[in-house]
């Protein structure tokens, strides 16, 4: 047992709660694994910070089951159900100093004063914030402070860790580092964690699963991979929101998908497609990746259509050009289909320029139900 | 408890003002605001004068032995605090032991009252609040007469005791007031915080919700003790030979025989009780708590 007790699974059953009229969560069922951290995303309002809250027993009068190892303990008050909560702006006691505060969960169960010591300094070593045991938190920055928010929740071993946009009160340039940091923790730990964030980008980089939620209700439970490659509905592609996202018709043609998108000339092929995709004939959504659209230098469509056979290939012009380290972003304006956003290595695009006339070939799309 | 801040700002932005109009104004322009600048000042100094000017008087008197101040320059001494008599000593004394266990007492009863009334959700609350104004808003007099008709049965009247529960009723207003506006103050999170921690509600409570708020119970304490020290209607029916207060001693001595030196010297010495008090909490917890509770009795 280096930093704490590996934890239990996690279940939450049809979780529903409303403020008077307004249901903010709708029959919300997921599980968490042990040592897993899964991030809850979603747009402001969405009912994240209801979920959490709910979770950790501070929203009482919910419906639903919450049970850790098989154990029901939704009918605990929150001082009983051993749950780890960070807030947004991290709550630190100001009148307590750091091992004060870190020590507080221990304290409240009256943990022998030796072993709390021994903890609150394992905690220290762990947030890096050895020698900063004696400050208050005012006299922390912003970075430290939400490190000393973290291990105190962690330090009383809770079984499941709760973190309600921990990174949003920092910096932007702050906030990558303290995401690595807690990454880190949280991986060397094991700590069974439920990550708070309407931020895509911190989703996809520090979860093992998402749970994209729209109105109350799960959108899509998936790993970040699968959600961003594969989003189930046309909300979630947007709320990923990396593809461009075109409107058509499903075509079936033996084993293979494709879409019939109006004012193309040709269907697209489609190589994945979400589950809930109607028979041939419904319309769908295409999500088209920025990396698979592809443009050649010289307008000439017959070296795309040896290089991709399988592609769409059409007529564009660059609209917008930007270079972004080793990849460059493109802008084009199809024919047939509007604005277009590619991404391609810098060197296949090198020579083009704003404006000039460009060959476009769309290798691939994913097919999913629109959204009404 | 923003009180200190607002007054700095207050005074960075005149500063500011002032330099800038004198930089690219034109003269008469100018003139006329230098002249707004003195009316301004001569208007505060007046105000401070009215504020001050009794309590000024009435200390100097103190040390003359006679309210007739002008008339006599020359007779600076100590004679009317030597003859001070020893029953208001015991008035004096009196009071400060009742209003002292008023304050506490109402204290005590306002903080979980405030606790309820601001973590509670209470759609009550609004009602509750403006309930608790209502001793402002009717005149102590009335009270003290409600006082006398609720405590002669009781046998509460001329009793340390029923000073003590009259003070304490009215304080309870004064005290729920600031620990409300203190209460609100602390974050709900903290508490939460402290509650999926493992701690009770109690036990947030008093581990967190209270050490944030003493400095500001310090202060509240301070106005609810030096208001009830010289609280004087309310008290004015049920007190009796048995409990006097000293406000109500001063009174009835002054309707009695005019005002006598020695009445003028306790009078003064109520003022450096009440100075006294205010020093010493603003050198404990600052003077910008001191400007921040005024604040928060008026919100
Ligand atoms: N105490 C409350 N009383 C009434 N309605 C509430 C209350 N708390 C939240 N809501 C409503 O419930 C819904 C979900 O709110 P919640 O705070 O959970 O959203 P969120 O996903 O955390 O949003 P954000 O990203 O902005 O923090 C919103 O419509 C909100 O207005
Ligand atoms: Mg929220």
């Amino acid at each position: 047992m280096l930093y704490g007790k590996l934890g239990q699974r996690v279940q939450v059953r049809h979780l529903s709660k409303s403020f008077g009229k307004i249901s903010a969560l709708r029959d919300l069922t997921f599980d968490v694994e042990p040592g897993e951290l899964v991030a809850f995303l979603g747009p402001s309002g969405c009912g994240k910070t209801t979920a959490l809250k709910t979770i950790a027993g501070l929203l009482p009068g919910h419906g639903g089951e919450i049970s850790f190892g098989g154990e029901r303990i939704d009918h605990l008050p929150p001082n009983k159900r051993n749950i780890g909560l960070v807030f947004q702006n991290y709550s630190l006691f100001p009148h307590m100093t750091v091992s004060e505060n870190i020590g507080y969960g221990l304290r409240m169960r009256r943990w022998p004063l030796e072993r709390r010591a021994a903890r609150i300094r394992e905690m220290l070593a762990l947030a890096r914030l050895e020698g900063l045991g004696d400050r208050k938190p005012g006299q922390l920055s912003g970075g430290q402070q939400q490190r000393v928010a973290l291990v105190r929740a962690m330090a009383f071993m809770p079984d499941l860790l709760l973190l309600d946009e921990p990174l949003s009160n920092l910096d932007a340039g702050l906030r990558e580092d303290v995401r690595a940091d807690m990454r880190n923790i949280q991986r060397r730990t094991r700590q069974t964690t439920i990550l708070v964030t309407h931020d895509q980008e911190e989703a996809l980089v520090m979860s093992d699963r998402i749970v994209l939620m729209n109105q109350g209700r799960v959108e899509q439970i998936d790993s970040p991979e699968q959600l961003y490659s594969m989003p189930a509905t046309e909300f979630a592609a947007r709320f990923i929101g990396r593809g461009n996202i075109l409107y058509g018709t499903y075509l079936r043609d033996g084993d293979v998908d494709a879409v019939r998108i109006e004012g193309l000339d040709a269907p697209l092929s489609a190589s994945t497609k979400a589950p809930a995709v109607g028979p041939a004939g419904s319309p769908v959504a295409a999500c088209i990746q920025p990396e698979q659209i592809v443009v050649s230098a010289r307008n000439d469509a017959e070296t795309l259509k040896s290089r991709w056979p399988r592609a769409f290939i059409a007529t564009g012009k660059i609209v917008d050009i930007a270079f972004h380290g080793g990849s460059s972003v493109l802008h084009l304006d199809v024919e047939g289909a509007g604005v277009l956003k590619c991404r391609r290595p810098a060197t296949e695009v090198q020579g083009l320029r704003f404006g000039d006339r460009v060959a476009v070939g769309i290798l691939d799309c994913h097919l999913m139900p629109q959204s009404e | 408890m923003t009180g200190g801040e607002f007054q700095e700002s207050g005074k960075a932005f005149g500063g500011s003002r002032g330099t800038r109009t004198r930089a690219n104004l034109p003269g008469r322009f100018r003139t006329g605001i230098r002249i707004g600048r003195i009316a301004l000042t001569a208007y505060v100094l007046l105000m401070l004068a009215l504020l001050a000017l009794p309590i000024v008087l009435v200390v100097v008197a103190s040390f003359q032995g006679g309210m007739e101040v002008a008339s006599r320059p020359d007779g600076w001494s100590l004679s009317a605090y030597e003859a001070i008599p020893t029953n208001y000593w015991d008035a004096l004394w009196f009071t400060i032991r009742s209003a002292f266990w008023a304050t506490i007492c109402a204290l005590v009863l306002a903080v979980p009252a405030a606790w309820g009334l601001v973590r509670g959700n209470l759609r009550e609350r609004r009602f509750v609040s403006a309930l608790v104004l209502l001793p402002d808003a009717v005149p102590s007099i009335t009270l003290g007469i409600a006082l006398l008709a609720l405590f002669v049965p009781l046998g509460l009247s001329n009793s340390f005791a029923g000073i003590t529960v009259a003070l304490t009723v009215i304080s309870l207003a004064m005290a729920l007031r600031f620990t409300e506006a203190l209460m609100g103050g602390v974050p709900e999170e903290l508490e939460q915080a402290a509650v999926t921690m493992g701690a009770s509600r109690v036990t947030a409570l008093t581990t967190v919700v209270l050490p944030l708020l003493a400095p500001g119970l310090a202060i509240a304490a301070l106005f609810v003790f030096v208001h009830n020290l010289v609280t004087f209607e309310l008290l004015l029916f049920i007190a009796g030979p048995r409990a006097t207060p000293i406000s109500v001693q001063l009174f009835s001595d002054i309707v009695d025989r005019g005002v006598l030196p020695q009445a003028i010297a306790m009078s003064a010495i109520l003022v450096y009780v009440g100075i006294a008090f205010h020093t010493l909490v603003a050198m404990t917890v600052g003077a910008r708590y001191l400007a921040g509770s005024a604040m928060a009795r008026k919100g």
